[in-house]
């Protein structure tokens, strides 16, 4: 039977699962636009007005004395800034993704992004935690001196233990799973980009 | 052309390409409803550069090409793709069979043939890929050939 296999005709029978009504899917599409966006703002509003309040309270001149609580006020304020921009950043490139250009063109936008999302994963949050320990370390003398040198010690050995197995067992234990999962997906975007490219040559 | 005509006119297509690329109904389903949820936000975008079509198979293409995302948590190579436990009809099985060996095709042709058999001229083709017409000419004969061997091989089995 095979030697002249009209494929096309195979391929136009493919039974169609009975077409959902549109509505209902657009409905459910907007809910869910208005609930991933709702969620943002939240989160980015909460650590704006955290930041505003952090900046009153050291500035305002009311509690701090000592040019170390602002200092470490500061580093811990422009560590999480930078994080918040750079992920906010990221989440604009995703939202924007151009889904209308050849796939050529589609392949090699989402092979960027693949790959910044990978540093933010890895370089950025390792960065963001660096300032946060010092930060806060540097935020907690003023304190931990009228704590007396017992508790203060405490408080400092319990803050750097704590500090030292985020960065060096939970975020590394995060990284080595996300960047598996990061090289699975970019090596695969690299191979089908690849069978473009090769293609592309010999035009 | 509004929404729902374009809905109405391109729903069955668009799902055979998602068909071809995973040859999973449910999870081809789901794409295709995402492909037309995007459709629905851009077409106010859409200025004619291209012909509607073209435009929504590129949507669609991308979104297919998208889902490695999906599939890297869940390699299709531990999952083989197999033809429904019951014995359907034997246009059926051949139908089946058809989808299955695009299915196992690498990425950009499983693209490509899937157009080619769904009658899209292989300029129009060329613009959803974003290779040249000859090569997608090249491209789509070759493609055949192995479909061809394939489907030969797996009817030998069945």
């Amino acid at each position: 039977m095979s030697t002249n296999i009209d494929f096309k005709a195979l391929w136009q029978q493919q039974d169609v699962l009975a077409k959902p009504d549109i509505k209902e899917v657009i409905k459910k599409s907007r809910q869910l636009k208005k609930k991933t966006r709702n969620k943002l703002l939240l989160t980015n509003g909460l650590l704006v007005a955290v930041t505003i309040y952090y900046i009153v309270f050291l500035f305002g001149g009311y509690y701090s004395t000592k040019i170390t609580t602002r200092i470490g006020g500061l580093l811990t304020i422009m560590g999480f800034v930078a994080y918040l921009l750079v992920s906010n950043g990221l989440l604009v490139d995703l939202f924007k993704g151009h889904s209308e250009v050849d796939s050529f063109s589609y392949l090699k936008e989402l092979l960027t992004i693949k790959k910044k999302q990978e540093l933010v994963e890895t370089k950025v949050v390792k960065l963001y935690l660096i300032t946060l320990s010092v930060g806060v370390a540097l935020f907690m003398i003023e304190y931990t001196i009228k704590m007396g040198v017992i508790w203060g010690s405490v408080a400092y050995i319990c803050l750097f233990a704590y500090m030292a197995f985020v960065y060096f067992y939970l975020v590394p234990q995060r990284v080595r799973k996300q960047r598996a999962e990061w090289t699975a997906i970019i090596e695969k975007l690299q191979t089908i980009n690849d069978q473009l490219t090769q293609t592309k040559h010999l035009e | 052309m509004s929404f729902e005509e374009i809905y109405d006119t391109y729903y069955s297509k668009i799902f055979r390409l998602c068909m071809g690329y995973m040859n999973d109904h449910d999870w081809a389903q789901d794409v295709t409803q995402e492909t037309f949820i995007t459709v629905w936000q851009k077409l106010s975008q859409f200025r004619n550069e291209s012909a509607i079509g073209t435009w929504i198979y590129r949507i669609a293409s991308n979104h297919c090409l998208r889902q490695l995302e999906k599939q890297s948590k869940m390699p299709k190579a531990e999952m083989p793709v197999q033809i429904e436990d019951k014995q359907p009809p034997d246009t059926d099985t051949q139908v089946q069979l058809l989808y299955k060996c695009i299915a196992e095709l690498p990425e950009i042709d499983r693209i490509i043939i899937s157009l080619e058999l769904e009658d899209v001229k292989q300029a129009e083709i060329a613009n959803i890929v974003g290779l040249s017409e000859t090569n997608i000419r090249v491209k789509v004969y070759r493609i055949k050939e192995r479909l061809s061997q394939k489907f030969k091989k797996y009817e030998h089995q069945y």
